[in-house]
């Protein structure tokens, strides 16, 4: 049919002078995005009003993917296709696997490139292009709400990642289509919530324990400027470690020995409700029955808070030790804290309240959704980043969480740039041959806080070659490191009596090299080509199939108003959009569509006249006024 | 300003081993207000690069400027001294043994109260050498300088054991 378009209110759009930025928060458990409109900062819900979009990844056989809730309802039943927690897997090896007992929790498997990777039907996932999928999602869900390509975005990580955790989300970045424009640490996200949110001055201890992560930062704001002073922290340590506490805990009392992938999803999501239920409660009832466990009877039991809080009081004083060496990093002591602030969905637990409060002497704030702030605070720092607030007052100052260093004669650890080094930053060191006529220098780059090689994580390693021959100690080799404001390194050697040079970017070690990226890229692009075809076929069939019902109905009430060569010509043109509709060609049905709303034209009109007479007959004034 | 400047320069200050450290802060932040890269988010990869450049610079030297160990061996730097203290080994008997026995009573140290004691002792020697070194710089006696930057780096590298062995104590005292 000829319908008039006519825009909802609040669906026109003004033009755009405003870039469109998102802060996204890739988190464990959960995900989310938000953006700054109209000058103030907002998170944005799905199209069914959700905001926290679970991080699980779902592969099905025909290759598609479901991100979300729907992928996190089949965790269990379908365990080693559904990925959760997939961010303790960036940029780490396979002891990320949360396992219970002997078995992993999925079919996992070294690549060559040091990253393990997850044997689903769908083939052989990386953590990597798992965590591009849940992006991908949010970068959709963000364009939806926004009506528009984005800019930028900028994606927040734990304080304590590594560079190659840091690299490894900004290849997953890369691989959803998204410009990143910083990786910012999520307990800095959380200050600037904080700080605009309060404009208050002064130094804030951030304690931030999400799904899989803990960080302390400390920070100090003055006149706008946020000076992180130092950042500690524990990248594998979270939530998720309280529910295994508990299914460990279920297993030993129940006496289920080595759960299958299926059943230790179901332990962790029982014991994750378990968690949840003992923040209100002081015990929950348990039962299990035999045959759904392998156990050897049937189970019951009360689990209590006080139990619950002796399984993780240990975990809990890990990172209240991580507070107490950022403070001595910092040169602080609790008492010089303005405030404490809490962030991620695990400082719900009372014991981690109790205990931070206790450390600090001060009760925490956490009058900000601490689901939400990370994002909240991403946001902000896009929006100024994007260049929507050219004269933003807002500066973030950043650190580096741990040191990096050069490997030397007998497996030590040479320090090049200290932790808790505001970056970004360039140091150089000077070190020299120890061999005569040495042409060739290897340099190992490593990052960690221990004096020994093997105790500190490889980041990189490349050669000088080319030195002119001397005797030993007289070469002079320079090591320049820079890092840049994203805390990610490069390295570069020079000999500086012969000018010879050598650099290197570090990223190989681990995670995906610049063409795999390339590849995947090419790929994910094919798909979403595949994916926006499928879309506008099921939109032409939609349309399609509303507008023959919509004709049918009216010819079937009003079609006397048409000649039999009118209406022949009318339910030829229905007939012709009918069967191409069933065919897999979105352009077609949409011409037959065109050819109906055409034929339709003269229809329409009619109907309206007589629309228009039948609706004067026999009503009074008064009727319409009330209408 | 250029990448060539000294880090006295870029802070606006006299080369001098004398400089009131708070008073750097305020200099940094208006630094950082002007270079970071985050000011030229809009600007050509040129521009960007010229920034970060320029930022990274500006941390060097404020790490640099901001400890004293460090700016007196920046000072030796400048004036064409850096590597002769790498080189140059500490030949003082009293200091070294003075040094020796720190260590050895840091490494029986079981409890805090006597680290508060390695630590005081050490930080007094430290004092002194930081009185001594602007006098030496002062008469350009780049052997004594040289000398005393060398103690200056044993006892600030015996202050850093001292305080990781103190967090190592008060993790394992400590129960919370």
């Amino acid at each position: 049919m000829a319908l008039l378009q006519i825009a909802e209110p609040g669906q026109s759009q003004a033009p755009h002078q405003h870039k469109l930025a998102i802060g996204i928060d890739l988190g464990t458990t959960h995900s989310l995005v938000a953006t700054v409109q109209s000058g103030l900062p907002r998170v944005l819900p799905a199209e069914d009003g959700s905001v926290l979009l679970p991080s699980v990844v779902r592969y099905l056989a025909d290759g598609s993917v479901v991100v979300g809730e729907a992928a996190r309802q089949a965790a269990s039943s379908d365990a080693l296709n559904t990925l959760v927690s997939v961010k303790r897997f960036m940029g780490r090896g396979l002891e990320a696997a949360d396992q219970l007992g002997d078995k992993l929790p999925y079919e996992l498997v070294l690549h060559d490139n040091g990253m393990p990777y997850f044997n689903t039907v769908a083939g052989m996932k990386s953590p990597i292009e798992a965590s591009a999928e849940i992006l991908r999602v949010l970068r959709h869900r963000a364009e939806t709400a926004l009506g528009g390509d984005i800019t930028g975005a900028v994606i927040t990580v734990p304080a304590y990642f590594d560079e190659a955790q840091r690299q490894a989300t900004k290849d997953a970045a890369t691989l959803a289509g998204l410009k990143v424009l910083r990786l910012l640490n999520e307990p800095t996200a959380a200050a600037v919530a904080y700080g605009l949110d309060q404009a208050h001055e002064g130094i804030h201890a951030i304690y931030d324990l999400g799904g899989g992560t803990f960080d302390i930062s400390i920070l100090r704001l003055h006149q706008g400027v946020f000076e992180v002073l130092a950042t500690g922290g524990d990248s594998a340590l979270g939530g998720d470690d309280f529910d295994h506490a508990i299914a460990r805990w279920i297993m030993a009392d129940a006496g289920i020995a080595n759960p299958d992938a299926e059943l230790q999803r179901r332990l962790l999501q029982t014991s994750r409700r378990v968690k949840e239920a003992l923040s209100s409660r002081e015990s929950v009832s348990l039962s299990l029955a035999a045959d759904t466990t392998g156990a050897p009877a049937d189970w019951q039991a009360t689990f209590t808070r006080e139990h619950f809080e002796s399984l993780i009081a240990a975990r809990v004083d890990d990172t209240l030790k991580a507070c107490r060496r950022a403070l001595r990093d910092a040169g602080l002591k609790p008492a010089d804290l303005t405030e404490v602030v809490l962030v991620g969905g695990s400082t719900r637990v009372p014991l981690v309240r109790r205990r931070v409060a206790e450390f600090f002497g001060k009760p925490a704030l956490d009058h900000l959704d601490p689901d939400q702030v990370v994002a909240i605070g991403a946001a902000v720092q896009a929006n100024i980043l994007a260049g929507n607030k050219p004269d933003g007052d807002l500066l973030l100052l950043d650190v580096i969480p741990l040191s990096l260093g050069l490997e030397t004669y007998g497996g030590l650890v040479e320090k090049i740039v200290p932790r808790n080094t505001t970056i970004p930053v360039a140091r150089a060191q000077e070190f020299t041959t120890f061999k005569d006529g040495q042409t060739a220098m290897s340099l190992h780059v490593l990052q960690g806080e221990r004096e020994m090689v093997n105790d500190c994580r490889s980041l990189a390693r490349f050669e000088l070659k080319g030195i002119p021959p001397m005797v030993a100690g007289a070469a002079r080799i320079r090591v320049l490191f820079q890092v840049d404001a994203d805390g990610l390194l490069s390295v570069s050697a020079e000999e500086t009596t012969s000018g010879v040079r050598a650099e290197i970017v570090v990223k190989p070690s681990w995670g995906l090299q610049d063409d795999d990226i390339l590849r995947l890229l090419r790929e994910s692009q094919a798909a979403a080509v595949q994916d926006m075809q499928a879309r506008s076929l099921a939109e032409a069939r939609a349309e399609a199939e509303r507008l023959w019902i919509a004709t049918e109905a009216a010819l079937a009430q009003q079609g006397d108003l048409l000649n039999a060569n009118e209406l022949a010509e009318l339910e030829n043109a229905v007939a012709g959009l009918k069967s191409l509709a069933a065919r897999d060609d979105a352009a077609a049905i949409n011409a037959a569509a065109d050819a109906l709303n055409h034929a339709s034209e003269t229809f329409a009109a009619r109907r309206m006249d007589a629309g228009i007479r039948q609706a004067f007959t026999g009503k009074t004034l008064t009727d319409f006024e009330e209408h | 300003m250029d990448l060539n400047t000294n880090y006295f320069q870029l802070f606006g200050l006299p080369v001098s081993f004398s400089l009131d450290a708070a008073a750097l802060q305020p200099m940094w932040r208006s630094l950082q207000q002007q270079w970071h890269p985050d000011r030229f988010a809009q600007d050509d990869a040129a521009a960007q690069r010229h920034a970060l450049q320029m930022i990274s610079r500006i941390n060097a030297a404020y790490d640099t400027l901001r400890e004293p160990v460090r700016r007196a061996s920046y000072m030796l730097e400048l004036v064409g001294r850096g590597s002769e203290a790498e080189r140059v080994s500490v030949m003082d008997t009293d200091f070294l043994m003075a040094q020796m026995e720190l260590r050895e009573s840091l490494e029986e140290a079981e409890a805090l109260h006597e680290l508060d004691a390695i630590e005081a002792e050490a930080q007094d020697w430290l004092n002194a050498l930081l009185r001594e070194f602007p006098l030496d710089y002062a008469a350009e006696d780049w052997p004594e300088a040289t000398d005393c930057l060398r103690k200056m780096q044993f006892m600030s590298r015996l202050l850093a054991e001292i305080r990781e062995q103190r967090e190592r104590l008060e993790d394992e005292l400590d129960d919370f």
